[in-house]
């Protein structure tokens, strides 16, 4: 069944909204959306109180021209509009042209799901390259709307809303959706292309500020404890408030390898035990150390010196299996989160534990991953990908510094899976879900871990704000068993098809 | 990566295992595991759709977009004798 159909007339208002748009521009976006089906007489050009008097006349020009309305675009007026329409759906576009099938795409969505009452979409640049965009996440939307040009609502779910907030001016469909989450109401992504967008934002209008203000009223509105610092224009960083330090468990399997790092031989374990009692700033920690037996005397007694009293010390004496060690790991601590973590990683961000920690505590998150980095700075890991029944990493080999249109590598987001080399997760969960599957002694065991979680309607999330190395060999073969897969697909096949979060990586 | 001594760093040490408690804890995660993973197994199989409106979406036009690939046409080109041979072959036979 398509989601494609013919508009009906009067089934819709656009709003198109007139903030950064240079001359001419408002009255391309006008065509586009008559061009897509929609009635002259349902489209208003929404001009902001700062527009200059040369741009409301090309703003005005252009409704006189086509037929469609000029108005302001203060939440009074707004909800005048709302209150007033006899129209179904609000289109509101924002930088960009609607495509001639766009209208009846999101036509043909709202009509065969009831249930959704607003909808997002893909886009391209005027070069036709793909901006596809991932599911709805109010976690991402606080670090960067990333909606885009189309956003279309249920005038219905607008009014049980109450309209507009007018301290949300400049910023009203981030608000909104936010909000309509809130309420419990479904947002969704429509995967089809609905505009062509124009990729060169300027924080024109005050529009960045506005959201973050927005953005720091929904973080309270949800009695979520955090601070939002403003990165860049439009990106933003949330920091989560952990100001009670829960104990966090470091789990970490060892055999006690050295390894020339830079240059120098090092210990990996120690290293990374030092990482964490030394090199983080979260105070509350124990080490748990599942060691094999063969795991050299001068190291164990290397992490007694550095971790103290806060060093468990676990043998392991059976064949490799690492699930096998990290659930020994796990039933031995004491933490109210597990920080699963290998054995040869360097921390980089000293806060690392305060960002996952209060990501983990986010409602509905199951599972924080971090940014992990090879020895030459490329990227290691930045969230699981899940396609085609296998798992696979986004951005993998990426040169650091590197991001997408959408900002995946700056925001707080929604991820298939996170690697076990780094992620954090309730100690509660952990057990909830039966911790790492025996099934998968060497591969695989963190998709499966992720899919049980995810499973339990909880999410995995990945934090760039969460940085370390992992001295992983990049040709490193894992040496993956029939097994491994089939005993993967057949418990998770189906929803290991389609990626839907990590589209432009 | 360098060799590691072949030698057991526990021995003379008494707090290495897990306590009875947490024994029990290692075991139940084992054994959890192993019904969620059949309960799993059991919804794979289930006709009943495990995806929302977006995804279904998405399933749809891979789909789409597989069937319009060339590789797809040429591949019922080549089994159309095949297929056209078990419809006449189950029309005969009823």
């Amino acid at each position: 069944m398509s989601t494609e159909q013919a508009v009906a007339p009067g089934r819709h208002d656009v709003w198109i909204d007139a903030a950064g748009l240079a001359a001419g521009e408002g009255r391309r976006a006008v065509d586009a959306v008559i061009a897509a089906g929609v009635a002259p007489g349902s489209v208003y050009l929404v001009a902001h109180g700062g527009v200059d008097e040369a741009m409301r006349a090309d703003l005005a020009h252009a409704a006189r021209e086509t037929g469609a309305t000029l108005t302001e675009a203060d939440a009074a007026s707004l909800d005048d509009l709302i209150a007033r329409t006899a129209a179904e759906v609000l289109v509101i576009v924002r930088g960009g042209r609607v495509v001639p099938d766009g209208i009846a795409k999101l036509d043909g969505f709202f009509a065969r799901f009831p249930e959704v009452q607003a909808a997002y979409g893909d886009s391209t640049t005027d070069h036709g390259a793909p901006l596809l965009r991932p599911l709805f996440s109010p976690l991402r939307l606080f670090g960067n709307d990333y909606l885009g040009p189309v956003v279309a609502v249920r005038v219905g779910a607008l009014r049980r809303l109450g309209g507009l907030r007018a301290d949300a001016r400049r910023s009203q469909v981030l608000d909104v959706v936010l909000r309509l989450d809130r309420a419990g109401e479904t947002v969704a992504l429509l995967p089809e292309v609905l505009a062509v967008e124009d990729l060169a934002h300027d924080d024109y209008a005050g529009t960045s500020d506005a959201q973050r203000r927005v953005v720091e009223h929904e973080l309270a509105s949800r009695g979520i404890r955090a601070s939002v610092d403003q990165v860049e224009p439009f990106l933003r960083r949330v920091r989560y408030s952990v100001d009670d330090e829960p104990l966090v468990s470091v789990v970490i399997p060892t055999r006690g390898s050295s390894a020339e790092i830079g240059g120098t031989e090092r210990a990996l374990v120690v290293e990374a035990a030092r990482g964490v009692i030394e090199g983080s700033t979260y105070g509350n920690v124990e080490v748990v150390i599942v060691a094999d037996a063969e795991t050299p005397t001068p190291v164990v007694e290397e992490l007694e010196r550095i971790c103290g009293d806060r060093l468990r010390l676990v043998l392991w004496d059976a064949p490799f299996n690492f699930s096998g060690k990290m659930n020994r790991g796990a039933a031995a601590a004491r933490g109210e989160f597990l920080m699963l973590l290998n054995d040869d990683v360097e921390i980089v961000t000293p806060d690392w534990l305060e960002t996952m920690v209060g990501l983990a505590r986010q409602p509905g998150v199951g599972i924080v991953g971090a940014q992990l980095y090879f020895e030459d700075s490329t990227l290691q890991h930045s969230g699981q990908v899940y396609t085609g029944g296998v798992a696979g990493h986004a951005a993998f080999g990426w040169e650091g510094g590197r991001d997408d249109s959408i900002k995946s590598l700056s925001v707080d987001h929604e991820v298939s899976g996170v690697t076990a080399a780094c992620a954090l997760v309730r100690r509660d969960v952990f057990l909830e879900v039966g911790g790492f599957s025996l099934a998968f002694p060497g591969n695989y065991n963190d998709v499966d871990l992720n899919m049980k979680i995810r499973a339990t309607d909880r999410s995995a999330v990945f934090s760039p704000w969460a940085r370390l190395y992992h001295f992983e060999s990049k040709t490193r073969d894992p040496k993956i068993l029939d097994t491994d897969i089939s005993t993967l697909q057949s418990r998770w096949s189906r929803r290991m098809q389609v990626e839907m979060y990590s589209r432009m990586l | 990566m360098s060799a590691v001594p072949d030698a057991n760093w526990a021995e003379g040490r008494s707090d290495t295992g897990l306590t009875p408690e947490e024994r029990t804890v290692e075991q139940h995660l084992e054994l959890l595991d192993r019904v969620i993973g059949l309960e799993e197994q059991l919804r794979e199989l289930r006709t009943a759709d495990l995806l929302g409106p977006t995804e279904v979406v998405a399933v749809e036009r891979n789909l789409a977009s597989m069937r319009a690939s060339t590789t797809w046409r040429a591949g019922r080109v080549v089994t159309l004798p095949i297929r056209a041979a078990r419809v006449i072959k189950r029309r005969l036979l009823g």
